[in-house]
């Protein structure tokens, strides 16, 4: 379904969460279709349904109707390994609360997704890439020993370590300070200039959203342009 | 990278970095189990190898080779060729005279190098201070027991004639290994030199001699040795030879395979609360790898990988503590063997070794698979989690117990004991823990830390209940391997009171009965247990006649050997009916016959069966009406056949009785020879001696491998506490961030643990009672009466252990800024 230009295609998508008893519906025959380079940003209110709407168009989750295609893949004819492997090598995160794996040092860390791609020169590359978010000196700390900023940047980089074809990111500035969530926002979007990365964020943050080419407002289930 | 190698990578990564506390549980857990089981497995290998050596002091030697034809050269150069050690020794009844006097005695004619194990002590006259004999009698020499000295009225150096010779008696036998089964040889003995028995002329045809090698080495050789032995010949271990050590050894073995199983017991449930917590902490992990792009196979790999290497590190932690353990308790046993300790066996690794998988399979499988399952969606949904499969976590559990229980009982019955204890106990555990919880509710609240505490404990609810659970076992454990191993031990030791009999008087004939009753009166023995004998020769079973039965050799010798035959009217203290019904006090005069168990089931008769004997000539027919077990390590006067009085003729019997003489009183015995000529009198104080040295080689070895069951015990409170620190440190924080003091929080903490502590300590005093009961009951056969001080042993030690490892578990905690808590555990 998806072209050599559409990286993510979404078609007639439900999506309904149990509540209290009874379900909910999220998401009701929501359609969506986005350009490879493209930035687009998802806004809506606190439980419309942004983080749902994003962990569906990553394969991270199925949808209870409709269908998913992510860089040439139907997500939802495949299972969980299968949307694994799609997402392996190809899609990059960036969480609000960072997600990096504490036991592990920066560089670990960053290695991880290029590992499990096969990369043979994993450490080389995460190296290389953790310089380029500026820290190159903080190869070998834990997390904790990072401040807010620097975690995100790991995380910026593990995201980026092998050039993804769509980076999804979940309010990745939400636990950061004005200055340090620009330098954040700067990077994110000389990654999408450089390497022609899909950029797809839920925020709540306007500065953040008017960088996007694209804003999209979730409001009833569905996406408002 | 192939997915496997990465995962093995990432397995290898993740560990080194993991934090300690994520891993004590399993870890230690494991190589604790692995530690206990090594050096059980080693030491008893040594133990088992040295006990064998010290009782070879029965015997004389670690194995005796009977025949009734002479023991021929081949036979000795096959001993020296497995470099054995071996001395022949010739058996026969005859007739010495010492002027006068005549006497049947039971000669025995010995090579140097007599016995190979133990100690032959002899003394200058009968009951002086024995001294050690250093070798054997030189020829033209003759040593005798006390009973031939006094019945031929022989004095030092005087002169005794045994077939052709004329030998000069120059000690007294005091203690001969090998001398025993002391109803069998019911003569005098006496000991000469094996070089004149040609000379003695005494081996006539016909002549009744039993024709002994007695051998002694390494175990290897031995059992060599005897798988090349011809069937006409019979070998005979020291274990085989004495019933009353064999059921010491039996039991102190199975005291140490029971702190074995404890620690094996301790050391799952230490696996399976480290499992859960460290399956709670990968949930986030494996759900974050599969978002990077990691496939389930990824991630089992990471996951098997990670515990191999854990399994790896136990292995090594385990043996090498294990090995040090065997090396100490080695040290501290080994000043209890004369000989020291033989080096330990590598097959003792076995149980050892096979122990970490069916810990790790059945305790940590289900909430680790549980962990694998993760959905990738938790990056974003922190509630969502795959549920513990329930079903498949009690499956796996209870295969891996009783896989467990077989590796290391390989009895069905201490299995059976063990696995029943162990969910009754687990049962009563939690309808206690759930009833205290209710009661809890009642407690007055005043003071606002003590407030805080309770209220802590109730909002948990099930998680407080599955914790009480969990320090109530790891208590429980504590007091089993403790207080009620010291308790079992006492009453075991109990068994053999330091007044147990250490004499034996036989051969009183009946007109003799009442000079000996007023004798034994007047010195102090009012009540003496005196009971009869006759020899019986067994003619025909159902009619059938015992010649013409099918059995092995070792029955047919059993067969046709005389019984002892006795009767009485009530059943004594140390037997137990099995099947069929003790006759009751008027039965006198019925053909009635009880039967030992062994003796039952090598003849294989059933109650009703008939069996036919010649007693002194005439015929007697008794039927089987009971089966007994017979406590052989009474010490008292036992039978394998007892009939009731008043049927078997009387006229030719014999009696017999037992008494304690303590050692300043030894001088009765020569008086007591002197009015009664005729008794023999059979001194089993070294007997009784060994046994009492076994049961404190074997209680001393066995407290000392429950220290590793302690050791569990402890790391099973940690894991339990562990479990609940994330949600105890998420409150914290709050409770922190919401204004309350440290020291508050301290109070709270003070009370909560205090009183889980000792509602859990309460509960595994009472089920440490009920489970010493039951052990003492059907495993040890040594009473466990009421012990109420296990309660508040058990509440103290709870309340006290339970503090003090909340207080190394949580003591950061306070000082934490609440908001890096409060991060980390975000959505838990």
């Amino acid at each position: 379904m998806t072209s050599k230009d559409t990286v993510i295609v979404a078609e007639a998508v439900d999506k309904q969460i149990s509540s209290g008893g009874g379900s909910l519906a999220i998401l009701r025959r929501l359609s969506l279709s986005v350009a490879a380079g493209q930035s687009v940003a998802i806004l809506g209110r606190s439980g419309s349904g942004k983080t749902t709407l994003l962990s569906l168009l990553a394969g991270l989750d199925l949808p209870d109707a409709g269908r998913i295609w992510l860089d040439g893949s139907e997500l939802t004819a495949l299972d969980e390994d299968g949307r694994a492997s799609a997402r392996a090598g190809r899609v990059g995160f960036v969480f609000q609360s960072f997600q990096l794996l504490a036991g592990l040092s920066a560089l670990e860390n960053v290695m991880l997704p290029a590992e499990l791609a096969g990369a043979a020169d994993a450490r080389a590359r995460a190296a290389a890439v953790l310089s380029r978010v500026g820290l190159g000196d903080r190869l070998r700390h834990r997390p904790r020993q990072l401040s807010g900023g620097e975690q995100q940047r790991v995380a910026l980089a593990r995201a980026f370590v092998v050039p993804p074809r769509v980076l999804f990111a979940d309010e990745p500035t939400g636990n950061l300070d004005t200055a340090t969530a620009a330098e954040i926002i700067e990077q994110l979007f000389e990654f999408n200039r450089r390497d022609g990365t899909t950029l797809v964020l839920v925020t709540h943050d306007p500065h953040l959203a008017g960088r996007c080419q694209r804003t999209l407002l979730l409001e009833d289930g569905r996406l408002h342009e | 990278m192939s997915e496997p190698v990465a995962a093995a990578r990432y397995a290898l990564r993740r560990l080194r970095r993991r934090p300690p506390r994520e891993l004590t549980g399993l870890l230690g857990g494991l190589a604790l189990a692995v530690a206990a089981a090594a050096a059980v497995g080693l030491f008893a290998s040594r133990v088992a190898g040295a006990l064998g050596a010290d009782t070879g002091a029965v015997l004389g030697a670690d194995l005796r080779v009977t025949g009734v034809a002479p023991i021929g050269t081949d036979l000795l150069q096959r001993a020296s060729a497995l470099r054995l050690s071996a001395v022949r020794l010739d058996r026969f009844p005859s007739v010495v005279a010492h002027g006068e006097r005549f006497h049947l005695a039971t000669v025995e004619a010995v090579e140097s190098g007599y016995p190979l194990r133990g100690q032959l002590l002899i003394a200058d006259a009968p009951f002086a201070a024995p001294h050690p004999a250093g070798g054997v009698p030189p020829p033209g020499q003759v040593w005798v027991d006390a009973a031939l000295w006094t019945a031929l009225q022989l004095s030092p150096g005087a002169v005794l004639e045994l077939g052709h010779l004329r030998l000069s008696v120059t000690a007294v036998i005091v203690q001969q290994p090998g001398a025993v089964g002391f109803f069998d040889t019911l003569a005098p003995r006496l000991l000469f030199n094996r070089a004149q028995l040609a000379a003695s002329g005494l081996l006539g045809p016909g002549s009744r001699v039993e024709y002994q090698l007695l051998l002694a080495g390494s175990p290897a050789a031995l059992q060599r040795f005897r798988r090349q032995l011809p069937p006409r010949l019979r070998a005979e271990t020291p274990r085989q030879a004495q019933r009353t050590l064999d059921r010491t050894l039996d039991r102190a073995a199975r005291l140490l395979r029971l702190a074995v199983l404890a620690t094996a017991l301790l050391a799952a449930a230490a696996v399976a609360l480290s499992a859960r917590a460290l399956g709670l902490a990968w949930r986030d992990e494996v759900a974050l790898v599969k978002t990077l792009g990691a496939r389930r196979r990824f991630v089992a790999a990471a996951l098997c990988a990670e515990l191999a290497l854990i399994a790896l590190l136990a292995i090594a932690i385990g043996l090498a503590l294990g090995a040090l353990g065997q090396a100490v308790l080695a040290h501290l046993v080994a000043p209890m063997f004369s000989r020291g300790l033989p080096p330990p066996q590598p097959a003792g690794l076995l149980p050892a070794l096979a122990l970490p998988l069916p810990l790790l399979l059945g305790f940590a499988g289900a909430p680790l698979w549980a962990a694998a399952q993760t959905p990738p969606l938790r990056v974003l949904q922190r509630t969502l989690a795959a549920a513990v499969p329930g079903r498949l976590a009690a499956a796996l559990a209870v295969a891996a117990v009783l896989a467990l229980l077989w590796q290391q009982t390989r009895e069905l019955r201490l299995a059976g004991i063990v696995l029943g204890g162990a969910l009754a106990t687990l049962a009563l555990l939690a309808a206690a823990a759930a009833a205290l919880l209710l009661a809890l509710r009642r407690l007055p609240r005043r003071g606002r830390g003590w407030r805080l505490g309770l209220v802590a404990l109730q909002r948990r609810g099930a998680a407080s209940l599955a914790q009480m659970l969990a320090i109530g076992i790891a208590l429980l454990g504590l007091l089993l391997v403790t207080q009620v191993r010291a308790g079992l031990v006492a009453a075991w030791q109990a068994r053999l009171p330091a007044d147990a009999s250490n004499l034996f008087l036989i051969n009183l004939q009946p007109p003799q009965l009442g000079d000996f009753r007023a004798f034994m009166a007047a010195h102090g023995y009012p009540r003496l247990d005196l009971q009869p004998m006759v020899r019986a020769r067994l003619l025909a079973i159902n009619g059938t006649d015992v010649r013409r039965l099918e059995t092995g050799a070792g029955t047919r010798r059993w067969i046709d050997r005389e019984f002892n035959l006795s009767w009485r009217a009530r059943l004594g203290a140390d037997n137990r009916v099995l099947s069929g019904r003790f006759w009751s006090a008027d039965s006198r005069g019925r053909p009635w016959l009880s039967v030992d168990r062994s003796m039952a089931q090598r003849l294989q008769l059933a109650l009703g069966d008939r069996l036919r004997f010649d007693v002194g000539g005439q015929p007697l027919e008794l039927r089987v009406t009971n089966i007994r077990e017979v406590r052989w390590d009474s010490f008292r006067p036992n039978f394998f056949l007892l009939a009731p009085p008043g049927v078997v003729p009387a006229a030719d019997a014999q009696w017999i009785t037992s008494l304690y003489l303590p050692p300043p009183r030894r001088d009765l015995l020569r008086e007591l020879v002197a009015q009664f000529p005729n008794l023999t009198v059979f001194d089993i104080d070294a007997i009784l001696q060994q046994v009492r040295q076994t049961l404190a080689r074997a209680s001393r070895a066995v407290a000392l491998v429950c220290g590793f069951a302690l050791a569990a015990g402890v790391l099973v409170l940690l894991a339990a506490l562990q479990a609940g620190r994330p949600e105890r440190a998420r409150e914290a924080a709050l409770l922190r961030a919401l204004g309350v003091s440290r020291a508050l929080l301290w109070r709270a903490w003070l009370a909560e643990f205090g009183v889980l502590g000792a509602a859990s300590g309460l509960v595994a005093g009472a089920a440490a009672q009920g489970l010493g009961w039951a052990l003492g009951r059907w495993v040890f056969e040594a009473p466990f009466g009421l012990h109420l001080e296990l309660l508040w042993q058990g509440a103290a030690a709870g309340a006290l252990l339970v503090l003090a490892a909340g207080w190394l578990g949580l003591r950061r905690l306070p000082s934490t800024p609440p908001r890096q808590v409060l991060d980390a555990t975000a959505g838990d």
